[in-house]
């Protein structure tokens, strides 16, 4: 044997003794989390985002619906943002100071925030954009909050045409003074609503405002084609980082048109889509797509109007939300997509409680609640009605299933469509409203968006007419707690105080359901709500290597 | 080939067989050892700084873990009081910032998920896994096994259940799977290291393991050159090692080895070259010899032949006859054939056999006798055939037969004439004076006495002469010797006594028995003891012994007589040949006769003035 076959033999002992080593380390490697190829976000870009209807309007004062929301959280924005947890962080506003027990606010701007005609946001924008929204009509969602500002009553009933609560220090600085302590005030100015207007531009454009808006979001507004489509573009001097995207190209697709959205997603003309019903079934062979599912704070439900003489009894109101099988109905109609519910508050929203769980199908139970209430014959009991905005299949379906757990029960039950949203909203606020189908999204993280603006007696959305001293007094309450656990306590006692009376039938949670291409990256949708999630983080890599 | 050459040959082909299966020099196995060692000991090192390590980072992991489900678990107690799902989200998708955390999972009171770090989808869902069934019952801080899941890094799942202080009411679960793959990783550096280190302490150790190799293998490499050289055949070469160690009482050694090698090699060559003169010596004897040699071995192949074998057989000289088979050989000369069966079927060396082959119209008489060369077991190997062509000497022998049968035939018929003369000489006589003393008185007594006698004493001469000569008629049977010898005796005492003999009597109470016509050996015993007496005409002693060895009976009759000389001794059982007055000649001749005939042999032994004794030997019977 000579040297070289010897040291061959000997390297390769060394070598075999070595791999077996780190054979190991190596396989764990594999096993090991791999970093998907493309983190760094590639720039440009046009997102197209389906819109199932024209936004009424885009002054934010004034959005209303969800299409709306999800256009002003791209072009505007205020004082302070929600991250995806719904945490406050500084948005125009760099930075603030609380004093006075929690009833002052001093606010100072960004130094660099611009407004898309690259005036900068001054004081007086901020204190007109939210001297404007105490005179909004219809009320925005934001007013009871704002009303705590010292004044702000005055000011909306035209007693005084200042707000003294609001004063201006200097173009930069400004101090908001509340007549109390209001823990939700911040967050609450982190709504769309409470977003900030170049006063100038308001002022000039009037009502086309709402169709030309001026914003200081991360995308500036470019067109509106009606019925067609909506153009933003990434906004330069946005005073963060600006959107990765060149343009959000919003296609609108009018009633009818949800088979054309379907199959605009399948040839890849639009980047994302909701994904409810069959749409998972429909597109389960298309590869790479990316399915987003998380629960929202948000509750299904069928309200009751509890001021017309056939809902007036609260056993019938309780009989009715108990003999529905939620299961059976979240499973048939609804293919199981959604967590059933039996509480007003969703979890995951401060003051949910499994203790205020409502009787959940128990036909004995209802109908003892039904005998309570009837002394009656049952063929006098009246006939009910539900009125839905919207009349699909699905919707027959539920309607279908309805009547059947309530025919058990002896009701006659008529259904009652209105398709046009504000009919629909008019006829909810009238005191022909029996029983509506009703869906209500959190506008932010607070149980006082649901409770307080579903049944305080001030409240324009408490379409069920719901009143309880005791309920709007703890609902003011419950407003000035600081102290998390307390005031969660106290949401419990206010939802256990509804409960009690039964002014709706909670039937599920929602959840966000959609689904995106494969090359959107960078998606984070909070439980908010898809329309609420800023997309200037969104970026597209249409390299082959994209997954 | 001589000793010397072979011995380097085979040095050579030992060398060149080592070189090509499997010769390792002691220098690259030092090396080779060094390293395997070296590399084992690197490999412990890695083995056990890779367990020390992994149980050290494995311990810190589950402390980090249970310290990190802790903090949480104190920072989302009001969270989950709350039911505040989006806050305890918040709180995992932070808490799984930290590299070493691969996620964070934060039940609620009911076992559902309010917070799982980057999978919204599963809030609010009741995970059902049995790690998850273990963490949502756990009332105490617990730590799970890591597994390797396929596909997955190794984890640690810690999970803590979350109280209110002062309470035992449990209002959630805080779970946070740590991944190891930051542990494995630094084991993996720790091993790289060690490799990289270990292979330049490998590199190093190889290169000081090769130096000091080569400080102790040289002075071997020198002896090693030395043996080469010897078993070349050079013994004349001095060997200078100076290593005042072990290596240097080798290098002495095998000096003084190889002189003492040298000094021996000079003597054996002497011894071979005598060896090979004697060789020559006994080839050229072989070659020159009358006899002829023929070796064949125990299958019957031709080993050997010397020239003389090849003319005894009438084989040409061109022939080659070595490998070949000898039957096959001598398949037309079939009693030399049946000699060497026979001697290959049963080797011995008594089988000595004259051989009669026939020459055309002569007749070639081989005396044949065989040799056997036996093994270091005491087999045979070899079988050596000696032959010896007696054609001449079988002439001369029947020329020497010829002229001793006519000088017996002169004898007796001069034994005859002379012995038939006389009474026909008497008869004639009185034949002739009987016309003219007829009437003489006396005389017709005188005549009827003896023509009558001489008559007689012809008619017995013509009946014994019948005797010897006709064809033997007897009555073989197991005879005892002893009773037979009594018998004899009893019917002679009368007349020892007279002659004043005296008769000893010497045989053993038993002997073997013999196969016997017992009243032919009893006139053969009257017959040599009348004899004994007749040679003592004044009286003497007769001595009858027995003895038996190897199955023969030996009779001995011995006298005090007169004796004979050596050159009667010789005649003595040729009929007609006496020395006494009276007689035939023809006793001793009939004697002969029926002891021949009995299978055995009689000897005369005799001392003149001394005595005689007839000797006796008989086939005893085996009981």
């Amino acid at each position: 044997m000579n040297l070289s076959a010897l040291s061959s033999l000997f390297f390769s002992i060394f070598f075999s003794l070595s791999l077996m080593f780190l054979s190991g380390c190596t396989n764990q490697d594999e096993k090991g989390r791999t970093i998907p190829s493309g983190t760094v976000p590639i720039q440009g870009g046009v997102y197209r985002v389906p819109l199932p209807s024209n936004p009424a309007t885009l002054d934010p004062a004034y959005v209303q619906d969800e299409y709306g929301v999800s256009l002003v959280k791209q072009l505007f924005d205020g004082l302070v943002r929600f991250d995806p947890y719904l945490s406050v962080l500084p948005a125009l506003a760099e930075t603030w100071q609380v004093k006075g027990n929690g009833t002052e606010y001093r606010f100072i701007l960004r130094e660099n925030a611009r407004f898309h005609n690259l005036a900068p946001v001054t004081s007086e924008d901020v204190i007109f954009s939210i001297t404007r929204l105490l005179r909004a009509d219809p009320a925005p969602a934001v007013l009871p909050h704002l009303l705590k500002i010292d004044g702000a009553k005055e000011y909306m009933e035209g007693i005084i045409e200042i707000v003294p609560g609001l004063k201006i220090e200097n173009n930069r600085i400004f101090t908001v003074r509340l007549n109390e302590s209001h823990v939700p005030f911040l967050t609450a100015l982190g709504m769309y609503q409470a977003a900030i207007v170049p006063k100038k531009e308001v002022i000039q454009m009037g009502n086309d405002f709402a169709n030309h808006p001026v914003g200081t979001g991360p995308f500036r507004f470019i067109s509106w084609k009606w019925d067609q489509s909506i153009r933003l573009g990434r906004f330069a001097d946005y005073y963060a980082k600006p959107a990765y995207i060149d343009e959000i190209h919003y296609k609108i697709y009018p009633k009818g048109q949800a088979s054309k959205e379907f199959s605009d997603f399948q040839q890849g003309k639009i980047e994302e889509m909701a994904a409810y019903g069959d749409v998972k079934e429909k597109l389960a062979d298309t590869k790479g797509l990316q399915w987003f599912h998380r629960p929202s704070l948000s509750l299904f439900f069928y309200g009751m109007n509890t001021k017309h003489p056939n809902l007036i009894n609260a056993d019938l109101r309780k009989a009715l939300s108990i003999s529905v099988d939620r299961h059976q109905f979240v499973n048939q109609v609804y293919k199981g997509q959604f967590e059933i519910a039996r509480t007003i508050l969703p979890p995951g929203m401060p003051g949910y409680t499994p203790l205020n769980r409502m009787e959940d199908n128990n036909p004995d139970l209802a109908e003892k609640h039904l005998r309570k209430a009837f002394a009656k014959p049952i063929e006098n009991l009246p006939e009910l009605e539900i009125v839905s905005a919207f009349k699909t299949p699905r919707v027959e379906q539920e309607m279908v299933m309805i009547k059947e757990f309530w025919s058990k029960l002896g009701l006659k039950i008529r259904i009652k469509y209105i398709t046009d949203w504000d009919r629909f909203e008019a006829y909810l606020k009238s005191d022909k409203v029996q029983i509506y189908r009703y869906a209500w999204s959190a506008d932010m993280p607070d149980p006082d968006s649901f409770l307080y603006s579903l049944f305080a007696s001030e409240s324009p959305t408490n379409f069920m007419k719901f009143q309880n001293e005791n309920v709007d007094k703890l609902l003011l309450t419950a407003r000035g707690i600081v102290e998390p656990v307390e005031r969660a306590r106290m949401y419990q006692e206010i939802e256990a105080s509804v409960m009690a009376s039964a002014p709706l039938i909670p039937l599920f949670y929602m959840s966000v359901d959609r689904v995106y291409q494969p090359h959107v990256k960078s998606v984070n949708v909070s439980a908010l709500g898809a329309h609420t999630m800023p997309l200037n983080r969104i970026w597209l890599d249409r390299s082959p290597t994209s997954k | 080939m001589s000793l010397a050459k072979r011995q380097r040959a085979l040095s050579r082909g030992k060398e060149k067989n080592l070189k090509k299966f499997g010769f390792v020099s002691l220098r690259y196995r030092f090396i080779l050892i060094t390293s395997l060692m070296l590399l084992l000991l690197l490999t412990t090192l890695a083995l056990v700084l890779g367990i020390v390590q992994t149980r050290t980072i494995r311990s810190r992991i589950e402390r980090q873990g249970l310290a990190i489900a802790k903090n949480l678990a104190a920072i989302s107690v009001d969270h989950l009081i709350t039911y505040n799902y989006v806050a305890l989200e918040k709180l995992v998708n932070q808490a799984v910032n930290n590299p070493e955390i691969f996620y964070v999972i934060i039940h609620d009171k009911e076992g559902r998920v309010a917070g799982y770090s980057g999978r919204p989808d599963l809030q609010n869902t009741v995970l059902t896994d049995e790690v998850s069934l273990k963490a949502i019952e756990a009332k105490q801080p617990f730590v799970t096994v890591p597994t390797a899941e396929s596909g997955h890094n190794p984890v640690m799942d810690v999970a803590v259940p979350v109280y209110l202080s002062g309470s035992q009411d449990q209002w959630g679960t805080v779970r946070v799977s740590l991944s190891l793959e930051l542990m494995h990783q630094q084991i993996r550096q720790t091993l790289w290291s060690i490799l990289i280190l270990g292979s330049l302490a490998l590199a190093i150790g190889t290169l000081i393991a090769n130096w000091v190799a080569q400080r102790v293998t040289r002075p071997l490499e020198t002896l090693v050159n030395a043996t080469i050289e010897a078993a070349q055949g050079n013994f004349k070469q001095s060997i200078s090692i100076h290593t005042r160690d072990e290596i240097e009482i080798l290098a002495t050694n095998f000096s003084f080895m190889i002189q003492e090698i040298l000094a021996q090699k000079q003597q054996l060559e002497n011894q071979v070259k005598e060896i090979q003169q004697l060789q020559q010596y006994a080839e050229k004897i072989l070659a020159t010899m009358g006899d002829g040699l023929l070796a064949v071995d125990v299958e019957g192949i031709v080993t050997a032949i010397n020239p003389a074998a090849h003319t005894i057989l009438g084989l040409p000289k061109s022939k080659i006859v070595t490998g070949c088979h000898v039957l096959a050989l001598f398949s037309q000369e079939i009693p030399f054939a049946d000699y060497i069966r026979q001697s290959l079927e049963k080797p011995s060396t008594r089988n000595q056999q004259e051989i009669h082959l026939q020459r055309g119209d002569k007749t070639q008489v081989l005396l044949a006798g065989t040799g056997i060369l036996e093994s270091d077991q005491k087999k045979p190997r070899q079988i050596i055939f000696n032959l010896n062509d007696i054609t001449v000497l079988k002439k001369l022998e029947a020329q020497i037969r010829q002229t001793q049968r006519l000088a017996d035939l002169g004898t007796l018929a001069a034994g005859m004439a002379h012995e038939i003369r006389n009474p026909l000489s008497a008869i004639k006589t009185y034949v002739a004076l009987l016309p003219k003393k007829i009437e003489k008185p006396g005389f017709l007594e005188k005549f009827q006495r003896t023509v009558p006698r001489e008559i007689n004493r012809l008619n017995t001469l013509i009946e014994e002469l019948l005797e010897l000569s006709r064809p033997p008629k007897y009555n073989f049977k197991q005879t005892d010797i002893r009773p037979l010898l009594g018998q004899s005796i009893e019917l002679l005492e009368a007349n020892f006594m007279e002659r004043g003999i005296d008769c000893r009597w010497e045989v053993p109470n038993e002997l073997p028995r013999v196969m016997a016509d017992s009243d032919q050996l009893k006139k053969v015993f009257i017959n040599l003891m009348q004899n004994g007496a007749q040679a003592m005409p004044d009286g003497g002693r007769i001595t009858i012994g027995a003895s038996w060895k190897d199955r023969w009976l030996t009779l001995d009759f011995r006298d005090t007589g007169l004796g004979f000389s050596p050159d009667l001794a010789q005649n003595i059982f040729t009929p007609f040949f006496t020395t006494k007055a009276k007689g035939t000649g023809l006793g001793l001749a009939i004697t002969h006769k029926v002891i021949s005939e009995h299978g055995g042999q009689i000897e005369a032994k005799s001392q003149e003035g001394r005595g005689s004794c007839f000797s006796i030997r008989l086939p005893g019977i085996q009981d």
